[in-house]
């Protein structure tokens, strides 16, 4: 004869619920023949005999709760017979009362205390009068008590990025104190709101002199520069797991863009004649690799300069490009800072722009407009695999750079790119 | 300091006022030779004589009319109801009289006309004689409404009633005439109006209550702070007119939570009026709606058990309490 028992499926469960029985007592059974659906508080799940038999005793019917532990029924072996059917004596009911009743306070509720207690199921005076679900707002405003909008206003904590523990999703003020921004990781990132809408308005911008530089300078590249374009699709996973154990350790906190910086400039030795600038006269090769990093400020574009990248590690040029970024932001940037460039790389990967092609900034003869990284799924050795694929297109100044040159330099980009450990060498 | 009942406290109350001034004087149904149905007028008639302790006829709305003509005169009478469902009979007198004479003498003549006797449940006496009318006079400008939980606060607050320039609806709890506590034995003592007090100190929810609810909403957070490590704050509210929810504000601020107890049918009960104050003053600093915890919305049955179902006990407000806690799973 075999118990079967409400098993314990994690550790908050302390009890079961018995959902229907697909034997009845006396049924025949197989192992591993289903006998009954439990319901826990997360899971519903079929209980399966453990042995042939006959089903004996039912002691759990159909919405019975039953403790972890608590005999369901049992199995009969051959020859067995079901012990008779224990009912609750009559001592034994008393006795539960007694322990209920020793338990309430009866100090208010005076000689009702009994009358408590035996109370069938309780009222929640406290519900609402409908006890539907409270559905989330249809716009995607979610909802929040006062005290957690309060909180979260004073802590900087954006409400749509909280998850509500409350009813219908209600976010309290403890999902406010408990809220941990999400590490940055593509699959959890939040749709991002969108920029806040502006006034319409007629209106003369004055030109700045910074405007002018990048109109008047853009025009006589496009103008007199004979442009065309070469994109390559690059697998950066490597980059991206290399980078991300780069990052690992304390004190490092590199971008996607820093290992671009470097494989452009080390590419950029193999190829000198992309290193180079137009003349009326002649072309002038650069003994030096100075990139130019397209930087985006309110006022607008400027390029400072990592002057010979082809010499500095990743974490060097992760510095400097921070540096000079914020001096740039700041408008701290001397002309040392921005001018000298020998080739130049524009980045609106973080925008998400998947694919652009940039103006060349003269006297440079190219330019790399780099996407977005995106998972993608592709076919490696006949097999369908998902790798982070990234998208450049190369804008090259035809007068200097034939179209082979420009594919030559993006294959040998590919190998620093694709296979990232030569950028450590 | 002395022991005494909560019905000792207000005959207490009366027999020092009757004794401090000589134009107090108390009639009711009862009150005289039979010395009042609960005992609270017990010795009063020997002690003072027919002509300050009356023995009425059963007409509601001729006591209290009388009343009002006598406090309009500058005597200061007390009227006893048998309960307080009887004075629904005199409900003109008071709500169209006694609340209005003032205002309509252009603020002349006062009425200084006390209306006490026992309201509620607990007691099985049934639908006509076990409601609670604290938010039907409360709602009524020209009345204070007082509604004490403990003897000491029957005594204080009563004689500032008998005191005062206004008429009172002075409403006792009978569940509450035999609980006893300490009371300042001072003839002086009295308890000023719209004073809340912290009955008992906590940070994690406020319960708001007032009367016999009071005491059990006090049972139901000792239980809570030694069954679940929550600690309540409750506030005696012990006037509802006026009605002073600073302290309950207060405790909001601190704990962001709050219940609200009232024995009355939920539909535009106090509990509802007390609820909207709190959330007008402390929207901010709420983390879940107020919730309140109400009588059954039925007329009170007079059977035993069926009575015990439709008022609410400490189970209730513990409910109410994990509720905005967001502690029941």
């Amino acid at each position: 004869m075999a118990d079967i028992i409400m098993p314990k499926m994690g550790d908050a469960m302390t009890e079961g619920k018995v959902v229907r029985w697909y034997k009845k007592s006396g049924d025949a059974v197989k192992k591993g023949e289903p006998l009954l659906e439990i319901e826990t508080d997360k899971v519903n799940l079929d209980l399966e005999a453990e042995q042939d038999g006959t089903l004996g005793n039912v002691a759990a019917e159909a919405g019975q709760m039953v403790e972890v532990g608590g005999v369901l029924a049992t199995i009969l072996g051959a020859g067995e017979k079901a012990a008779p059917r224990q009912e609750p004596s009559a001592e034994a009911a008393p006795a539960r009362r007694a322990i209920d009743k020793k338990d309430s306070i009866k100090k208010s509720t005076g000689e009702y205390a009994e009358a408590i207690d035996m109370k069938a199921p309780r009222i929640d005076r406290t519900a609402a009068a409908s006890s539907e679900p409270v559905p989330q707002d249809a716009g995607g405003r979610k909802r929040s008590s006062p005290l957690a909008r309060k909180m979260a206003r004073e802590m900087g904590v954006t409400l749509e990025q909280v998850q509500g523990s409350g009813p219908g999703g209600r976010i309290v003020a403890n999902d406010v104190k408990n809220f941990k921004p999400a590490a940055a990781s593509p699959q959890k990132a939040k749709t991002p709101s969108l920029p806040p809408i502006q006034k319409l308005e007629t209106k003369e911008i004055p030109l700045s002199a910074m405007r002018r530089t990048i109109a008047r300078r853009l025009a006589e590249s496009t103008g007199p520069i004979p442009h065309f374009y070469l994109t390559a699709d690059y697998d950066v996973t490597n980059l991206l797991s290399l980078r991300e154990q780069l990052n690992e350790i304390e004190g490092i906190k590199t971008s996607v863009n820093d290992f671009i910086v470097r494989a452009a400039a080390l590419a950029l030795r193999h190829h000198p004649n992309v290193n180079a600038s137009w003349g009326d006269e002649a072309i002038k090769q650069h003994g030096e690799i100075h990139i130019g990093i397209a930087v985006s400020t309110p006022e607008g574009l400027i390029t400072p300069v990592v002057r010979n990248a082809d010499q500095k590690s990743v974490t060097d040029i992760s510095n400097e490009v921070r540096s000079l970024a914020d001096k740039a932001k700041n408008r701290k940037l001397t002309p040392n800072d921005y001018q000298g460039s020998t080739f130049t790389i524009s980045n609106l990967g973080a925008w998400g722009i998947e694919q652009f092609t940039a103006i060349i900034n003269p006297p440079n003869v190219a330019i790399l407009a780099i996407g977005a990284t995106s998972a993608q799924p592709v076919v490696v050795d006949r097999q369908v695999v998902i790798r982070d694929r990234m998208k450049v297109t190369m804008s090259c100044d035809h007068r200097v750079v034939d179209g082979a040159l420009g594919a030559e330099y993006l294959r040998t980009l590919r190998s620093y790119l694709e296979q990232p450990v030569r950028l450590v060498l | 300091m002395t022991e005494k009942s909560y019905r000792d406290a207000i005959r207490d109350a009366m027999m020092e006022e009757m004794d401090r001034d000589g134009n107090v004087l108390i009639m009711g149904e009862d009150i005289g030779v039979y010395e009042g149905t609960f005992r609270i007028t017990a010795g009063m008639l020997k002690k003072y004589g027919p002509k300050r302790v009356i023995d009425t006829p059963i007409a509601e709305a001729g006591m209290v009319g009388t009343a009002v003509g006598m406090a309009m005169l500058g005597l200061r009478p007390i009227v006893e109801m048998m309960t307080m469902n009887f004075a629904i009979v005199a409900a003109d007198q008071i709500l169209n009289h006694a609340a209005k004479v003032r205002y309509f003498s252009g603020g002349q003549v006062d009425v200084p006309v006390v209306i006490r006797g026992p309201q509620g449940a607990g007691v099985q006496l049934s639908a006509q004689h076990s409601q609670t009318f604290e938010s039907f006079y409360a709602h009524f400008p020209g009345l204070k409404v007082v509604a004490p939980a403990t003897p000491a606060d029957a005594k204080g607050l009563l004689k500032t009633s008998i005191r005062g320039r206004d008429p009172v609806i002075f409403l006792e709890s009978a569940a509450l005439y035999g609980m006893k506590g300490e009371v300042p034995d001072d003839a002086g003592f009295t308890v000023p109006f719209g004073v809340s007090r912290v009955a008992r100190e906590g940070s994690d929810v406020t319960i708001v209550s007032y009367s016999r609810m009071l005491q059990m909403s006090l049972i139901a957070a000792e239980k809570l702070s030694r069954d679940e490590g929550i600690e309540c704050e409750v506030i005696d509210l012990r006037t509802l007119r006026p009605l002073d929810l600073e302290p309950a504000c207060a405790s909001v601020t601190k704990t962001h939570r709050c219940v609200v107890v009232q024995e009355q049918w939920k539909p535009f009960g106090a509990a509802a009026e007390i609820a909207a104050s709190i959330t007008e003053t402390v929207f901010d600093e709420l983390d879940a709606p107020v919730a309140r915890v109400t009588g059954e919305d039925v007329p009170m049955p007079y059977a035993r058990n069926l009575e015990v179902l439709a008022t609410p006990h400490e189970q209730h407000v513990i409910a109410a309490v994990k509720k905005v806690m967001y502690a029941n799973g």
